[in-house]
């Protein structure tokens, strides 16, 4: 699998899972990704396949059907996973695995636990996490969905939007304001199962890439959510998100990286069979330099992540190191994406190749799961480089609540 | 049904092989190992057996420190224990009779009825550890096996030949080595690569016996022609079948 020899972050029972992961995608993935592009979502047998290999509950306790692995392990596994030719559907599967149910794991009660987390496990089924509202993305303190506590039940009233895993999931991990007098002091994250009385999903259709994962747009009238459904503390939900986004910015990383790798070993394969001039691309030293230049970020980008997930793993705050890996790798996965397209000639700007996709979906990763800018913001702060405040006191800081 | 499959780790086979310039050895780009294909057919047959038959699966290769990797994810696949010889000394040391020496001589020491071997291994493709271990404990053999039943208490395989098949009744012990594409190898699981992960592989260092194999030169196969396009479609079924005559291949 490697080019070239290196210390291995890896260990024996590592590399046999990357294996695995390699060959399952090789031979029950990419034979069927143009189909599910085309379907424009993940078939719900995808997810009930991975839970069979043991993959929906790597970090999950073993008493649900989980591994009880570490990090790592979520490392090797999304690195492979990226190797599928439609990241949109790697998207999908990531949502499920590391962006939405670990708050179950993290901050659910036993009896919420016993409740769902052997059926996401299984794939039986599906989960999905909403934040983005119309008014709100990068500014997650400003969202407008309300939860008011009525009897037994919170009534949820507003709307989610760019919602990945919509049409497909069952389970929505939702955020909302249970106070919202105290701003980012006075958010919940809720629990909603699909079906609920009120909620209502619609699919968002055309996007540039990311064509095999299922973007929706959520909402809710009214809509009945049982107290029991409370995931963690009322009052809470911002700060646990927070967190979340933590292990969601490291996995979406790691599978940028495997997409770059993948593009970068086509790009190798595509030069050293075009001709042109009397020669082959890749005896342009020009080509060659650039793969290397290319391959060579890469790596930096790779190390950071593994960087983040030791961070993670030895259970120290990662905020900084997550925020500069996910900053880095868009920014190097896309240049990656551009370069690669750019030797593929006209034919990379062409559906028959794969970068012309790979290309689309990358584009995604400056903005999703945290936009670059709201890196450098994390990454100042840490830094010691915080913006003198102009606003009234009184007010909540909004660098500080930025996704 | 105690059955004992011996595997072997070889370079991966998708990685770029080069023979070097000395003309002696391969040299491969590529730095990954995998478990010989032939191999992983037999682990998956294997585990077939005890699932429908009960027994025990144990695995046992010979090679340097790091086949332990192999071996767990054998056991990961569903094999229950795991035993290494480790080779001293380089590969180049270790011939198909040297190797087949310790294996026959580990194999002494373990209960089985059944031993299992991949035809041949994807890099050194001697073909002859399986049928050398087979003689040095004095067992029946059979080579290429393709299927195995159980029937009346009897072991009855399968062996391609050309034109059909051979069909040999066995008892244990015995040893058989078997072809790749006789079984779908399953994907170990994560549960599956955890378990492999805690169990302990027992190691027994191993110095090779006999002189190896001289290998004098490894030479390229002669570049095929390239094809002979007769025409296309319905057109150029005359003239093909003018051509098979010719060669004699149709009368
Ligand atoms: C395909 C897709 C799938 C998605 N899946 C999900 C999902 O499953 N769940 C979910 O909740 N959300 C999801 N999102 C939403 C995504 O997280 C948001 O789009 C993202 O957080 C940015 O929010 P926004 O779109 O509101 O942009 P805005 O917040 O309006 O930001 C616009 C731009 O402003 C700039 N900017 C932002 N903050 C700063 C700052 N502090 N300083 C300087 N510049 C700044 C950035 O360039 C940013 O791109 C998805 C989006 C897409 C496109
Ligand atoms: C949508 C579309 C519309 C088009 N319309 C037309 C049209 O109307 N008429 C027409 O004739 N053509 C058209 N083209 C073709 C276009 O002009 C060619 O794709 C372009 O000239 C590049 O040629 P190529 O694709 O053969 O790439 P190649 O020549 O194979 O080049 C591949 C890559 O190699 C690299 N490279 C090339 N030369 C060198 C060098 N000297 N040194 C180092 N690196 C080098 C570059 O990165 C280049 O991108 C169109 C293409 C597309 C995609």
């Amino acid at each position: 699998m490697e080019m070239y020899p290196m210390y291995s972050f890896f260990s024996e029972e590592h590399r046999i899972l990357k294996r695995m992961v390699r060959q399952f995608v090789e031979e029950e993935l990419n034979p069927h990704v143009d189909e599910w592009e085309e379907a424009g979502l993940v078939p719900r047998e995808v997810f009930k396949r991975l839970g069979e290999l043991g993959l929906l509950g790597i970090r999950f306790p073993e008493e649900y059907g989980g591994a009880g692995a570490d990090m790592r392990t979520t490392v090797a596994f999304v690195e492979e996973l990226a190797r599928c030719r439609s990241r949109g559907i790697v998207m999908g599967i990531l949502v499920h695995t590391d962006m939405s149910s670990p708050h179950l794991v993290r901050s659910g009660t036993v009896e919420q636990q016993r409740r769902f987390l052997p059926e996401i496990i299984s794939g039986k089924k599906i989960c999905a996490i909403a934040l983005t509202e119309p008014g709100a993305g990068s500014d997650l303190a400003g969202i407008g969905t309300t939860a008011r506590r009525e009897g037994k039940n919170y009534i949820v009233n507003g709307s989610k939007v760019f919602i990945t895993n919509a049409i497909n999931a069952d389970l929505f991990f939702v955020l909302v304001k249970t106070a919202p007098e105290l701003g980012h002091r006075g958010m919940s994250l809720l629990l909603i199962e699909k079906g609920t009385p009120g909620f209502e999903v619609q699919r968002m259709p055309k996007k540039l890439g990311m064509h095999g994962s299922d973007t929706g747009e959520l909402t809710f009238a009214d809509c009945p959510v049982p107290v029991e459904n409370l995931i963690g503390e009322e009052n809470r939900g911002f700060y646990q998100v927070m967190s979340g986004l933590q292990i969601e910015r490291l996995v979406s990383s790691v599978a940028m990286v495997g997409h770059a790798q993948q593009a970068i070993e086509d790009a190798i394969q595509y030069a050293q069979e075009r001709e042109l001039f009397g020669r082959r691309l890749a005896d342009f030293q020009v080509t060659r330099h650039k793969l290397a230049r290319l391959q060579t970020k890469l790596e930096a980008a790779r190390q950071l992540t593994y960087a983040a997930a030791r961070t993670i793993d030895e259970g120290l705050d990662a905020t900084a190191v997550v925020s500069m890996c996910k900053a880095f790798c868009a920014d190097v996965a896309c240049e990656v994406a551009d370069e690669c397209l750019q030797l593929h000639g006209g034919y990379g700007y062409m559906e028959e190749y794969d970068i012309a996709r790979l290309y689309r979906d990358i584009r995604l990763w400056k903005i999703g799961a945290g936009a670059t800018e709201v890196m450098y913001e994390v990454i100042a702060k840490k830094m010691g480089l915080q913006e003198q405040e102009r606003r009234a006191p009184s007010e909540p800081v909004r660098a500080e609540s930025g996704r | 049904m105690k059955i004992v499959v011996c595997l072997k780790r070889v370079l991966d086979t998708q990685e770029r092989v080069e023979i070097a310039p000395d003309g002696k050895r391969l040299v491969s780009t590529g730095l990954d190992y995998v478990m010989n294909t032939h191999d992983e057919c037999a682990v998956e047959e294997a585990i077939r057996i005890k699932e429908a038959k009960g027994g025990q699966v144990t695995v046992l290769s010979l090679g340097p420190s790091g086949a332990t990797e192999t071996i767990r994810e054998a056991i990961a696949m569903g094999a229950d224990e795991g035993l290494l010889l480790e080779a001293e000394g380089d590969e180049e040391a270790w011939g198909p009779k040297s190797t087949a020496s310790a294996l026959a001589e580990a194999l002494k020491g373990l209960e089985f009825d059944l031993v299992f071997f991949g035809l041949e291994s994807g890099d050194g493709s001697h073909h002859q550890v399986g049928l050398a271990v087979a003689e040095a404990l004095g067992l029946p053999a059979v080579d290429g096996v393709k299927k195995i039943d159980f029937q009346d208490g009897k072991i009855v395989v399968r062996r391609a030949v050309e034109l059909g098949e051979e069909v040999f009744e066995l008892e244990p012990p015995a040893v058989l080595t078997l072809v790749d594409g006789m079984n779908r190898p399953r994907h170990p699981s994560l549960r599956g690569i955890m378990l492999a992960k805690r169990k302990e592989i027992k190691t027994i260092k191993v110095a090779p016996r006999e002189e190896p194999l001289r290998l004098i030169q490894l030479r390229k196969p002669p570049e095929r022609a390239g094809g002979e396009i007769l025409g296309e479609g319905k057109g150029a079924i005359p003239k093909l079948l003018e051509k098979l005559h010719e060669a004699g291949l149709v009368r």
